[in-house]
């Protein structure tokens, strides 16, 4: 259906928020990015413009704590979503007293606090936790690279499972259970009649789901700086270092810029990619 | 066949294990804190506590410092999720029913808020703001928070309205409702999930929010977390768990206790095929 | 023509004054309007709860004032970006902070000078913070110290020098701050152990390599709170921090702390103030009176003491406990480090990208 006018000056109500909460600040950011800093001075010299602050970010070191936080954030999301459907299932489908406790436990879990909740993780699956007979049990040090990452992508998962479980519900809500009964009924087993029905009929909200999962373990910052140890760096702990008492807040803009464009490329990219293959029948 | 049994019964463990398992994953961490704010000892330190102490409790209740920063925290995060969540549901509505071009790079652009690092847009709205002359604590506190929620509103809603075939609506409009009453008691009904899905995320996660807020508060609009921040020099304060464990005893108790009085399927919503 | 002209004039001077004064309140922000108040910013605990005290006492024996306090979140630095997007329409009048964050808003011009305040002269010059101008810009309150510093019942073989970090027995025990905590002073002292200094970092970098590579390094960063939290739950047992991290650390183990260790250069007691900086402004005056009001030896004694750190007035007494953490009077040339931070601070974006760079790739290698 085309935009009526009345859809389409709603619309603009919302973007004139998006503008001037988001978007003008934003430019002051990346104005912000484009102006000389000299250590010892706290931001960027007024009136100035260079592009110092990017090409900075041009070494295979900075590349690599990007391709980090985009690997890192996907590994969590994809399992987080593996994990959250079954639960997101669970709960639009079921009924009972189980069905209750899920739900309580998946909002009290958004209410417990990034800091805390970052140092419960840390208590349980990090070096003083279970960590140590985990790693043993691998064959690894528990000082490695590879823990390390994996302690942070539990880390994620916490974060991110409840988020995108809640999602999830409303979406297998819409989703007929009907039709897994009927396939079945015409000879398919649970097990395909899951995949191939309900799952791929949720398709579009899995993919927000995913979105929404995704842009929050790649901008996620008390996680990684905890759980991560200081040596699994993300673009925002980055960031962090440059916001803090070295006041380089035109470096740290850059950063927020490229991670800004890169992530907008790769959800554009994702949302495309499935619409298309979604378009509805 | 045996073997096709076989693996829908493997499929149907799979699923309860799944569900098992991640029960434990996530419950074992919420323990830990519910442990830590009754650890008697002033630093952090090994599980198990040695000292069990109410101390952290009192310390949050009894100081008109944190009970004042949880009614601010209270006020800011209603606020900004009802807006939020206005924004949210019209810009979703309009996203799922309407074709037009830049619709997917919209879509895109509605949820880039959630990329940009929350200290990097709590500078931002505070550098924007005082620009334009703006100093008010909680007139910043709410502006920033609306931002930050507004794309969880958009799509968890889409999520939800997803699974809304467009013949329903064209149904009510064939029975004589028009398109805003067709909205109103076929759409958003259908889409309640979502709809609530959003309002509470957009309420805990601002609520717990603090890199933003850190940039945007003043001493009269101090929020919690920011409060109990501050508090922490050079010692951490495991207020920060006795007030995390009250605020999901209180949502807790406030679940179930929707589920008795009024059922959870009434105020979440059951989608479409369930009566 | 008289009476009604000067009624006029009092007339239009009272709607002056009314409009002026509406107008600051509208468009001058955030500066409070009443007639005495005072806007200050410190860290939480036992800081906020001693500058509430010397502000009750002010109030009620030098003018009566009412102060708003608003909290360091973390570090001192993160106040820096609200000063700077409101400023000159900036809401505080009186800032704690201390050295390095002190030049950085000397560079920017934000400081009023105290030079005329008379406590200050109790306070040791070594202690004052000049401005580009010479004159001093703050009213330091009390004396902080960095320091090396280990669990005594983690560590198998007791360390003497910066060389015994490298000893295999400590691996994953040891934790290295970000270059931005306590402005890169670690490194500093990694540099002066290897013939180096502030102005010469590169035997503390190279040192520093050698570490990363060795495997011993079990934590990057994590600020104060992750320095404690690290080493209460028994994660690193070997950091660099404030006197203040070491007294939380004591209550869960014994500590062993390297600041008065003869035989080498790096292992000092580096020293730092911290104290009262006040923003230019309508506001300085009554501000400069409290921040003098807080130097006087009586009231110097009691903040120092109620923090637990070493006052900066020469007339205060130190609190015997603390005796530790700060030195007497003849240690001071032996083992204390008062290091230079305009120097430090002007490398500092380089350090920290070194830091990301080359050095936590080693970490992580190891």
């Amino acid at each position: 259906m085309r935009l009526t006018r009345s859809a389409a000056l709603l619309l603009a109500a919302v973007l004139v928020v998006f503008l001037g909460l988001y978007v003008f600040p934003l430019a002051t950011l990346v104005r912000e990015s484009f102006k000389v800093y000299r250590s010892g001075r706290i931001g960027g010299l007024a009136g100035t413009f260079t592009l110092a602050n990017y090409a900075e970010l041009l070494t295979p070191a900075y590349a690599g704590y990007f391709l980090d936080t985009f690997r890192i954030g996907f590994i969590a999301t994809a399992l987080g979503l593996v994990v959250s459907y079954p639960i997101a299932h669970f709960v639009a489908r079921g009924r009972g007293r189980i069905r209750t406790l899920w739900i309580a436990l998946l909002v009290a879990m958004l209410f417990v606090g990034t800091l805390i909740r970052a140092y419960s993780l840390a208590l349980t699956f990090g070096p003083v936790g279970i960590l140590l007979p985990v790693s043993r049990f691998l064959g690894v040090s528990p000082n490695s690279l590879t823990i390390t990452e994996l302690v942070v992508i539990a880390g994620l998962l916490h974060y991110v499972i409840p988020l995108m479980a809640l999602t999830l519900i409303g979406t297998i809500h819409n989703v007929n259970p009907a039709l897994e009964l009927v396939a079945q009924s015409l000879g398919a087993p649970r097990w395909k009649a899951f995949f191939t029905i309900t799952v791929l009929l949720s398709g579009r909200g899995i993919l927000s789901a995913f979105l929404l999962g995704y842009a929050l373990t790649i901008s996620s910052f008390v996680i990684p700086m905890v759980l991560g140890k200081g040596i699994v760096l993300f673009a925002t702990n980055l960031i962090f270092n440059r916001f803090s008492e070295l006041a380089h807040y035109p470096g740290g803009a850059a950063i927020a810029v490229v991670m800004l464009l890169l992530s907008f490329l790769i959800i554009y990219g994702i949302v495309r990619v499935v619409s298309r293959r979604l378009e509805p029948a | 066949m045996p073997v096709t049994r076989l693996l829908d019964t493997a499929f149907v463990v799979l699923f309860g294990v799944v569900l098992a398992a991640t029960a434990v994953f996530l419950v074992v961490p919420i323990v830990m804190t519910v442990l830590m704010s009754f650890d008697g000892r002033e630093y952090l330190g090994r599980f198990p506590p040695p000292v069990l102490s109410l101390r952290w409790y009192t310390a949050f209740f009894f100081d008109s410092y944190y009970m004042v920063a949880l009614r601010n925290s209270a006020i800011v995060s209603t606020v900004a999720a009802t807006m939020a969540t206005a924004t949210g549901v019209t810009a979703a509505v309009i996203l799922d029913r309407y074709r037009f071009r830049g619709r997917e790079a919209l879509s895109a652009f509605f949820l880039s808020p959630l990329v940009v690092p929350t200290v990097v847009m709590g500078f931002s709205v505070l550098m924007f703001l005082s620009l334009l002359g703006l100093y008010d604590g909680f007139v910043r506190l709410i502006a920033g928070h609306i931002v930050i929620t507004a794309p969880y509103t958009i799509r968890t809603t889409l999520a939800s309205l997803v699974g809304i075939k467009r013949s329903l609506v064209e149904a009510a409009l064939s029975l004589g409702a028009d398109e805003r009453g067709a909205f109103r008691d076929i759409t958003l009904p259908l889409a309640k999930t979502g709809i609530v899905a959003g309002a509470v995320l957009a309420f805990a996660l601002s609520f717990e929010e603090v890199s933003v807020s850190l940039f945007l508060y003043d001493p009269p609009s101090t929020t919690l977390p920011v409060a109990i921040l501050g508090a922490m020099r050079s010692q951490f304060n495991l207020t920060l768990a006795s007030a995390s464990v009250v605020m999901m005893g209180v949502t807790t108790v406030l679940v179930l206790v929707l589920d008795r009085v009024f059922g959870l399927d009434r105020i979440i919503g059951a989608g479409i095929y369930r009566s | 023509m008289g009476p009604d002209v000067s009624r006029r004039k009092f007339i239009a001077s009272v709607a002056a004054a009314g409009a002026a004064s509406a107008a600051t309140v509208v468009l001058g922000g955030g500066r409070a309007w009443a007639a005495d108040s005072l806007v200050g910013v410190t860290w939480g605990g036992a800081q906020v709860e001693a500058s509430k005290a010397l502000a009750e006492k002010f109030s009620s024996q030098v003018k009566p004032t009412t102060f708003a306090w608003e909290l360091h979140q973390g570090g001192a630095a993160n106040i820096l970006p609200k000063i700077r997007a409101t400023w000159p329409q900036v809401k505080y009048d009186i800032v704690a902070a201390w050295d390095p964050v002190w030049h950085g808003m000397i560079q920017e011009d934000w400081l009023e000078p105290l030079g005329d305040l008379p406590n200050l002269k109790d306070v040791p010059e070594r202690f004052w913070t000049k401005d580009r101008q010479g004159r001093p810009v703050t009213a330091p309150l009390n004396l902080a110290a960095l320091m090396w510093g280990y669990r005594t019942d983690l560590v198998k073989k007791p360390i003497a020098s910066l060389k015994d970090l490298l000893d295999p027995s400590l691996k994953g025990l040891i934790m290295l701050n970000a270059p931005v905590s306590y402005s890169a002073l670690q490194i500093v002292s990694m540099a002066l152990e290897f013939g180096g200094s502030e102005k010469n970092l590169e035997p503390g970098f190279d040192f520093l390599k050698e570490l990363a590579r060795s495997g011993n390094v079990g934590r990057v960063g994590g600020g104060d709170i992750g320095h404690i939290n690290s080493t209460t739950t028994g994660e690193i047992a070997v950091g660099f921090g404030a006197s203040t991290n070491w007294q939380g650390i004591q209550k869960s183990a014994a500590v062993t702390l390297l600041n008065r260790v003869p035989s080498s250069k790096g292992l000092r007691g580096f020293h730092y103030t911290e104290g009262w900086s006040i923003l230019r402004g309508p506001k300085a005056a009554l501000a400069k009176e409290y921040a003098n009001f807080c130097l006087s030896p009586a009231n110097d004694e009691y903040y120092a003491g109620a923090i637990g750190a070493g006052p900066t007035n020469s007339k205060a007494k130190p609190t015997p406990e603390l005796s530790r953490y700060f030195y007497q009077p003849d240690e001071i040339e032996r083992f204390a480090y008062f290091p230079d931070f305009p120097v430090i601070n002007s490398q500092m974006q380089g350090i920290v990208k070194r830091f990301e760079t080359e050095i936590v790739p080693l970490i992580r290698k190891a």
